[in-house]
């Protein structure tokens, strides 16, 4: 009950609106996750990072700024957060993903842009996220058509850094992407009037990586026969990871993993036994975004894994940490960043790979493919991700949603006849 | 499935945080959560508790000098099936 | 024993009973769902079936399915109309569902859901658009059949029941016939339901249930389109209730 109500008016916040946002936020939170039985104890750290999500964090980014530090947003799991926090600066997620902000994202955006584009700018316009108050620049990139506008109309709003993301996957673009770092580090250096030194790189690497590491453990653990985790919690990490302090998220999660790996070792399960094993792939579920993972979870599902952007190309993969020059530790990245598999590029057949091998390493009975409405790039893939699933013999369904509730009750209808057919 | 449920509500994040580490000291469980709507009108976090152990919490927020508003009780509603997200 | 399968769908509720006795009866859904299986719960005692007894099993199904709180077993109308459709044809077979609210193609292999789609949210290409396009040309459901055998068809190009009928309102603007709009009308529908069939690779046998499921005109237009005979079905509409009876024997033994 901390009041954070005189830091949001002086982050010049719609304080009045926002607080609608407040209201239903516990309610929605008591409905997924505590109404869960057995959880692990340590999901109390997230439950906390959550209870307080516009109050804690926020205060911490903002005494941040009080000593002469910078803040950068961003949107996409390719953005190198390693030059941000090499520069002392902080790196935060910034996407919605909440309908709440999505009316005044319409107000500038067509309305068949991705909910997650409109979300974004409407907690910007709207002045209802403190994240986005708080970011002293934006760093957006061209991974789709609908963000490279919407960049241009935050841009009248506030710094925007936009980084060029090439769309395919030729030497040439690795290299391409390399020299986007490099820009993106001078701007980084210029705004925060910090060096980027080959040991500041080394340093945050270091710390990045292990972030991905404890994120990895965490997904191993859900491997198992015995499911220590629900799919609800392992995604509430997952989008917390994005926001949260990376020092302390990869401490706390390594300490809930020491925990699922006792569950595991004492064949400790949050699901009945034989409940069938579900993948999701397909388009990132933004916090609070929970819609599908509890419907699922009430539907006799168990998520074992998220081949998404909330999931598994967030984390999957290190960076090389044995380079010792900058242009070799940027090279390093350029590699490792490129290694990850979205849909804008052409051709993707790395990310039917990746669903393949991540369907036998979680031993899933079947995949649950995701699209947010109007995301033409992963609505498309889908023709290739079922063709190659159904000739894997995995049985796949497509679902398209969006961040409200009104197609609650037809996905409800749609999953649970799906894992219907999985136990037959 | 109890009735009734029973928060631990605190001026500030510190305090619950300190009574939460305490009772873990303790092995009394307590859940972190969002502090009920009908309980505040700001966001926070509030410790979810079991009946049987607010004799011990009690006991612990005075031993130790934490600052509680209070410990209050709300009918349970909590429901997964309810289908309203944020 | 009774075994009893209800299904609350959007427009209609569809009961069917197997074991000792056999019936089946509709009835239209309403405002509400609970309202709707209070009167099945009274109309099955009045023949000498109380839905309560040890000896009734009850699944329940359809998109009003949870209302039903005297249900043994809540099981999706995929999975229901997959098992009656099987009856109706046989174990291999696709399942062409044009319900109020939605469509639903549905393969089944061996005897089992191999495989389902449901039309996205969106009422083109359900029932419901031609309840609303049969209200715009003031005639019944079954008069809009009959019109448009008489028709030639007038093409409705737009995705969007709103904008369909726009177009349907030019139509009538322009003083068309009303048998070739009629013709239209169904046209479309049976051309958006082909589209959404031919996304997955249908077996020989293919069979429409639905509240349109016995219209010989309805399956011949689908069959033009997908390029394979789909069959009209005589209980139909009563598949996803049949499923449901069945599945509450299978499910009790």
């Amino acid at each position: 009950m901390a009041d954070y109500r005189k830091m949001w008016e002086d982050l010049g916040m719609d304080v009045e609106t926002h607080d609608q946002l407040c209201a239903v936020l516990p309610q929605a939170f008591g409905d997924v996750y505590l109404s869960q039985e057995n959880r692990p104890e340590g999901m109390d750290y997230y439950n906390m990072v959550v209870a307080d999500i516009h109050g804690i964090r926020p205060s911490e980014l903002i005494e941040h700024q009080k000593k002469g530090g910078k803040v950068f947003g961003t949107f996409c799991v390719y953005v190198p957060d390693e030059i941000v926090f090499a520069a002392d600066a902080i790196a935060t997620g910034l996407c919605g993903g909440s309908q709440f902000w999505v009316p005044g994202g319409e107000k500038v955006l067509p309305t068949n842009t991705c909910p997650l584009i409109k979300a974004s700018v409407g907690a910007r316009i709207d002045r209802t996220c403190p994240f986005f108050r708080i970011a002293d620049m934006y760093v957006g990139e061209t991974t789709c058509d609908g963000k490279k506008k919407a960049w241009e109309i935050l841009a009248e709003d506030v710094p925007v850094h936009v980084m060029n993301l090439p769309q395919m996957k030729r030497a040439k673009d690795v290299k391409a992407w390399a020299e986007e770092i490099e820009a993106f580090k001078n701007v980084v250096e210029e705004f925060t009037g910090n060096k980027v030194t080959a040991e500041k790189l080394a340093e945050s690497i270091k710390l990045i990586n292990a972030k991905r590491k404890a994120l990895e453990r965490l997904y191993e653990t859900r491997r198992n026969e015995n499911i220590p985790i629900s799919g609800c919690d392992a995604l509430l990490i997952s989008q917390i990871a994005f926001y949260d302090d990376p020092g302390r998220f990869t401490q706390m999660t390594n300490k809930l993993c020491d925990e699922l790996e006792k569950r595991v070792s004492d064949g400790v399960s949050v699901f009945k036994k034989g409940t069938k094993r579900i993948m999701l792939t397909g388009t990132p579920l933004a916090i609070p975004n929970w819609k599908l993972h509890n419907i699922v979870e009430t539907s006799g599902g168990a998520i074992v894994c998220e081949e998404m952007c909330t999931g598994t190309r967030y984390f999957e993969r290190q960076v090389d940490e044995s380079k010792e020059t900058v242009e070799e530790q940027i090279t390093a990245l350029a590699e490792r960043y490129m290694g990850i598999n979205c849909a804008c590029f052409t051709p993707n057949t790395g990310r039917i790979d990746d669903i393949l091998r991540l369907a036998k390493e979680y031993k899933v009975d079947g995949i649950i493919d995701v699209n947010l409405k109007f995301c033409n790039l992963y609505d498309t893939e889908g023709y290739f991700v079922e063709r190659a699933m159904k000739d894997a013999g995995i049985p796949v369904l497509g679902i398209e949603t969006d961040y409200t509730d009104s197609d609650a009750q037809q996905l409800r209808t749609r999953v649970s006849a799906f894992i219907e057919m999985l136990n037959n | 499935m109890q009735k009734v449920q029973h928060y631990v509500l605190f001026p500030n994040h510190d305090n619950a945080m300190r009574l939460y580490k305490e009772l873990k000291g303790l092995g009394v469980r307590a859940v972190i959560a969002p502090t009920p709507r009908v309980l505040s009108t700001c966001c926070g976090v509030s410790l979810l508790i079991e009946e049987k152990d607010i004799g011990k919490i009690e006991a612990c927020i005075k031993e130790h000098g934490i600052e509680v508003l209070k410990i209050e009780a709300i009918e349970r509603d909590i429901n997964p099936m309810r289908d309203r997200y944020c | 024993m009774n075994y009893v399968g209800i299904d609350i769908g959007s427009t209609a509720s569809k009961v069917a009973v197997r074991g000792e006795k056999e019936l089946y009866f509709v009835l239209p859904t309403g405002w509400s769902s609970r309202e709707t299986t209070l009167t099945i719960k009274e109309k099955l005692l009045e023949d000498g079936i109380n839905v309560l007894a040890e000896e009734t099993k009850v699944v329940a199904t359809g998109y009003g399915r949870v209302a039903v709180d005297f249900a043994d077993y809540v099981i999706t109308e995929i999975t229901c109309h997959a098992r009656g459709g099987r009856e109706i044809a046989g174990d291999s077979c696709a399942i062409i569902d044009v319900g109020g609210q939605d469509t639903k193609v549905i393969l089944v292999e061996n005897g089992m859901v191999q495989d389902f789609l449901m039309n996205d949210k969106c009422s083109a290409g359900t029932g419901k658009f031609l309840e609303i396009m049969a209200n715009r040309l003031g005639v019944t459901l079954g008069e809009l059949f009959d019109m448009a055998q008489a028709g030639t068809v007038l093409p409705i190009s737009s995705l969007c029941t709103v904008f369909a009928e726009s177009e349907v309102i030019n139509y009538i603007g322009e003083g068309r016939k009303r048998e070739d709009i009629a013709a239209g009308v169904v046209d479309s529908v049976a051309a958006k339901v082909a589209q959404l069939s031919q996304r997955k690779n249908l077996p020989d046998k293919v069979i429409l249930t639905g509240g349109l499921s016995h219209s010989y005109y309805f399956t011949s237009a689908l069959s033009g389109k997908i390029g394979q005979t789909v069959e009209p079905t005589e209980n139909g509409r009563y598949a996803g209730a049949i499923g449901a009876a069945l599945l509450a024997k299978e499910k009790s033994r």
